[in-house]
C-alpha cells in the first residue's frame, strides 16, 4: 500500500485550469463518496484551494488510480482529460508524503509560510472524515503533516517575517513604537492598499484611528469597517497633531505634507516619533520630511523592497523546513512498512515464539523443582499460553468496540480467527 | 570565595555566549538561558561581594579593582531588573560581555587598600558608595539604551532593515530605558555626592576640596542635569537624547577613573 497524490497547482497550472477543476466545499462529501466507489481507490481526500486541485489516495496501483482519478475528473467537472492531463502530478510512496507535508507546511504555497494552508487542509480532512473516506493511512498521513507543519512554521523562519505591504509597515511600526496599543493611527485616503495596511495595523491592536476623506462617504464606510473616526478634509491639520502613524493614499498630484508643515507639527508634539506610511504615487508626503528629526517615512518603493528582501529570507528558511521533512518522511515511512503484511507476521511469530518459550520454561523449572502432578503442570502452561496471546488483543478490541472503527475491528477479527459468520453457517 | 568568583565569571561568560547566539539565530532558547545564566552569575557574585565585606567588616570598595567588580554586580542587576519588565535579550550580550570585561580588568588591578578603616566606619560611607556606584551603574546602562537607540535608529532611518534590526528592541523601548536609566542614575548621583560631602564632613571636618574627581563628578552630574532638564521640558528624545547620554558617559568614565588618574585626597585609590 502506498500514498498517491495526483494534482495540480500554481507552479504546473494556469488559473483558468485551476478554476474549472477546483471543488466548493459543499460538494467535497459527494465526490468524495463518488470516489471511493471506484474498487482500487481505498481512501480519498480533495484538497481544493485556489492554488491547487489535488487527490490524495492510498493504492496498490498508481497507473489504475491515475485512471481513474483523471477519468472521474473529466466526467465531473465536464472537461476533456487531454485538457488537464499535460498539468497534472502523478506522486507515489515517499514523494507523495514529502509533498503531502510540503503543502501542509506552507513551503509549496505561491507565498511560503502564508498561513491560511494550514486551515485548508484542516477543512478538507474534516470533510473527508465526515463521509469516512480516510482510513489507517491517510489519518495518520494528515495527523503526522499537521504535526510537521507546526514544527516547521515554529523551528524555521518561513512564517516570520511579513511579506505584504502591510505586514511590512505594521512591523515597522511595532520596531519604532514598541506596542501599537498606545498608537493614534490616521488613514489619508481611502484605497484598496490601504484599506490592507490599516487591517493589519487594527489586527496588531491599534485602537485611536481616524480616516480622512476627500470624499466623506468613503471615510465613513472605513471607519465603519475599522472601528475608527470619520473626519472631513479640513480637519486633516487638526487630526495631523494628534496622529503618530499616518497612512497616506489619496490621488493627489502634489504631496499633501510638506517638511515645514511636519516640521511644524513635530515642534508642537515636542519630537515624538511619527510614522508615515507613503502609499500613494505619486507621493502623498514630500521626501525631505523623512530628513526631520524622529520622522520616519517609508514610501511605496521602500516597503517592496523589504517584502522581496523577506520574501528571498523565507524561501532560506524553506530550505531548513526542507530537511525536515525528508526526515519526518523517514518516520512516516518507517510506520508504513511496519503496516506491510511479512513484517506484522514476522513480528506476530516472534511474540508468540517468546511466550511459548517463557511458559516452556516456566513448566520445566516447575517440574525440575519436584512439581507432583505433570499434566497438571501442562494445563496450567496452556491457560498461560492462551490468557498471554489474547490479553492485549481482546483489551484493544474492547477499546475499539466503543469507536467508530469497531466494525472494522470485529470484522477483522472474526475473519482472522475464523469465527464464522451468518453465511457460513 | 575564590570558587564563586570563577562561578561569576564563567556564568557571565557563558550568558555572552548564549546572548550573542540569540543575535545569529533569535530563539527563545538563548534568549531565556542567556539571562537565567547571568541570573545565577549576579547570585554568586552577590555571595563574593557579601563574604568580602563580612571579611573586611565594611563594603569592598576601598580599591579601583574592588569598585569596577561591585560596578560590573550593579550594572547586570539593573539590566535584570529591567529585563524582567521588558524582555531585552537584543542587548543582554552588552551587558554581560560589559560585566565579564569590568570583573576580568578588575582580577588584574592592584588590591591593595589606601583609606584608614575609621574613615571606612563613618554611616555615610557605604551610602556615598551604593548611591554613586548604583548611580553609575544606572547612567551606564542608560548609554546602552542609548547607544542601541542610536544604531537602531539608522536602521530605520537609512531603511536598512536588517539582522540588527530584527533583533534589536523598538526604538521606544531603547528610549524608556534610556530615559528611566538616565533619570534614576541621575538621581543616585545627587544622593551619592551629597553623602559623599556628609562623609568627607564626618572623616576630614570639610564638606568639599575641590579636588579631581569631585569637580569632575560636579561636572557630569550638572551635563545629566542639563540632558535631563532637555528631554523633560525641550522634547531632547530619541536621537538626541542618546548622543547626549553618550557624551555624558565619557564624561562619567572619566570621572570614575578621575581620582585614579590625578590622584590626590580621598578619591585617589578610584
Amino acid at each position: 500500500m502506498n500514498v498517491v497524490v495526483i494534482g495540480l497547482n500554481h507552479k504546473t497550472a494556469p488559473l483558468h485550469l485551476r478554476e474549472r477543476l477546483s471543488y466548493r466545499v459543499e460538494e467535497l462529501g459527494d465526490s468524495l463518496k463518488e470516489l471511493r466507489a471506484i474498487p482500487s481507490v481505498c481512501e480519498a481526500l480533495i484538497l481544493s484551494t485556489c492554488n491547487r486541485v489535488e487527490f490524495y489516495s492510498v493504492t496498490d496501483s498508481m497507473e489504475e488510480v491515475s485512471l481513474r482519478v483523471e477519468e472521474y475528473l473529466s466526467r465531473s467537472r465536464k472537461i476533456s482529460q487531454g485538457d488537464f492531463s499535460p498539468y497534472l502530478y502523478r506522486l507515489l510512496g515517499r514523494e507523495a508524503v514529502c509533498h503531502t507535508f510540503r503543502v501542509a507546511s506552507s513551503l509549496d504555497s505561491m507565498v511560503v509560510g502564508e498561513p491560511q494552508i494550514l486551515g485548508q487542509v484542516k477543512e478538507a480532512y474534516h470533510a473527508a472524515t465526515s463521509v469516512h473516506a480516510t482510513g489507517v493511512i491517510l489519518n495518520r498521513l494528515i495527523h503526522h503533516a499537521f504535526s510537521v507543519a507546526k514544527r516547521v512554521r515554529t523551528e524555521t523562519g518561513v512564517a516570520k517575517e511579513g511579506v505584504s505591504i502591510g505586514s511590512v509597515a505594521a512591523d515597522l511600526a511595532e520596531k519604532i513604537f514598541g506596542g501599537m496599543k498606545d498608537c493614534s493611527v490616521l488613514v489619508v485616503g481611502a484605497g484598496e492598499m490601504c484599506k490592507a495596511a490599516v487591517r493589519q495595523f487594527k489586527n496588531r491592536g491599534v485602537s485611536q484611528l481616524n480616516i480622512v476623506n476627500r470624499t466623506l462617504d468613503r471615510a465613513v464606510e472605513l471607519a465603519e469597517r475599522f472601528q475608527g473616526t470619520p473626519l472631513p478634509w479640513n480637519q486633516l491639520e487638526k487630526a495631523l497633531h494628534e496622529a503618530d502613524i499616518v497612512i497616506t493614499s489619496t490621488g493627489a498630484f502634489e504631496p499633501i505634507f510638506s517638511a515645514p508643515l511636519i516640521h511644524r507639527v513635530m515642534k508642537e508634539r515636542r519630537w515624538r516619533p511619527m510614522f508615515f506610511i507613503d502609499i500613494a504615487v505619486p507621493r502623498n508626503v514630500a521626501p525631505e520630511v523623512h530628513q526631520l528629526e524622529n520622522v520616519y517615512l517609508y514610501n511605496i518603493d521602500d516597503l517592496e523592497g523589504v517584502v522581496r528582501e523577506n520574501r528571498k529570507e523565507r524561501m532560506k528558511e524553506a530550505e531548513l523546513g526542507e530537511q525536515m521533512i525528508l526526515e519526518e518522511a523517514d518516520r512516516f515511512e518507517a510506520w508504513l512498512q511496519g503496516l506491510e503484511a511479512v513484517p506484522t507476521i514476522i513480528s506476530l511469530n516472534e511474540k508468540l515464539e517468546r511466550i511459548r518459550e517463557q511458559e516452556l520454561q516456566k513448566c520445566a523449572a516447575a517440574l525440575q523443582n519436584g512439581a507432583k502432578d505433570p499434566m497438571a503442570e501442562a494445563e496450567r502452561m496452556s491457560h498461560a499460553i492462551v490468557n498471554k496471546i489474547l490479553h492485549e488483543p481482546l483489551d484493544e478490541l474492547k477499546r475499539a468496540s466503543r469507536g467508530p472503527e469497531r466494525y472494522l475491528y470485529i470484522e477483522a477479527v472474526r475473519k482472522l480467527f475464523g469465527l464464522g459468520t451468518e453465511e457460513k453457517k | 570565595m575564590i570558587e564563586s568568583l570563577q562561578l561569576t565569571f564563567f556564568s557571565y561568560l557563558l550568558a555572552t555566549a548564549l546572548l550573542l547566539g540569540y543575535f545569529v539565530r533569535p530563539e527563545r532558547f538563548f534568549a531565556r538561558g542567556g539571562v537565567i545564566v547571568l541570573f545565577v552569575g549576579a547570585l554568586a557574585h552577590l555571595v563574593v561581594l557579601v563574604a568580602a565585606s563580612q571579611k573586611l567588616g565594611h563594603l569592598p570598595v576601598t580599591n579601583l579593582s574592588e569598585s569596577l567588580s561591585l560596578l560590573s554586580w550593579v550594572v547586570v542587576v539593573v539590566y535584570l531588573v529591567s529585563s524582567s519588565r521588558q524582555s531585552l535579550p537584543g542587548i543582554g550580550a552588552s551587558v554581560s560581555l560589559m560585566a565579564s570585561l569590568l570583573l576580568l580588568i578588575s582580577f588584574y588591578l592592584p588590591k591593595s587598600a589606601t583609606l584608614e578603616p575609621q574613615e571606612l566606619r563613618i554611616f555615610w560611607f557605604p551610602l556615598h558608595i551604593l548611591f554613586s556606584i548604583g548611580g553609575d551603574a544606572f547612567l551606564l546602562v542608560a548609554s546602552l539604551g542609548g547607544l542601541f537607540y542610536l544604531l537602531q535608529e539608522r536602521q530605520v532611518k537609512w531603511k536598512h532593515l536588517g539582522l540588527l534590526f530584527k533583533r534589536l528592541p523598538s526604538l521606544e523601548v531603547l528610549d524608556e530605558l534610556s530615559y528611566a536609566g538616565l533619570a534614576v542614575g541621575f538621581v543616585l548621583l545627587t544622593l551619592g555626592i551629597l553623602s559623599g560631602a556628609l562623609w568627607a564632613e564626618h572623616a576630614w571636618g570639610k564638606f568639599w576640596s575641590w579636588e579631581a574627581k569631585q569637580t569632575l563628578s560636579f561636572v557630569t552630574w550638572f551635563a545629566y542635569g542639563v540632558v535631563l532638564q532637555g528631554r523633560l521640558f525641550w522634547g531632547w528624545r530619541g536621537r538626541r537624547s542618546s548622543l547626549l547620554s553618550l557624551l555624558g558617559l565619557a564624561a562619567l568614565i572619566f570621572s570614575f577613573l578621575g581620582g585614579f588618574l590625578f590622584s590626590s585626597g580621598s578619591h585617589n585609590f578610584f
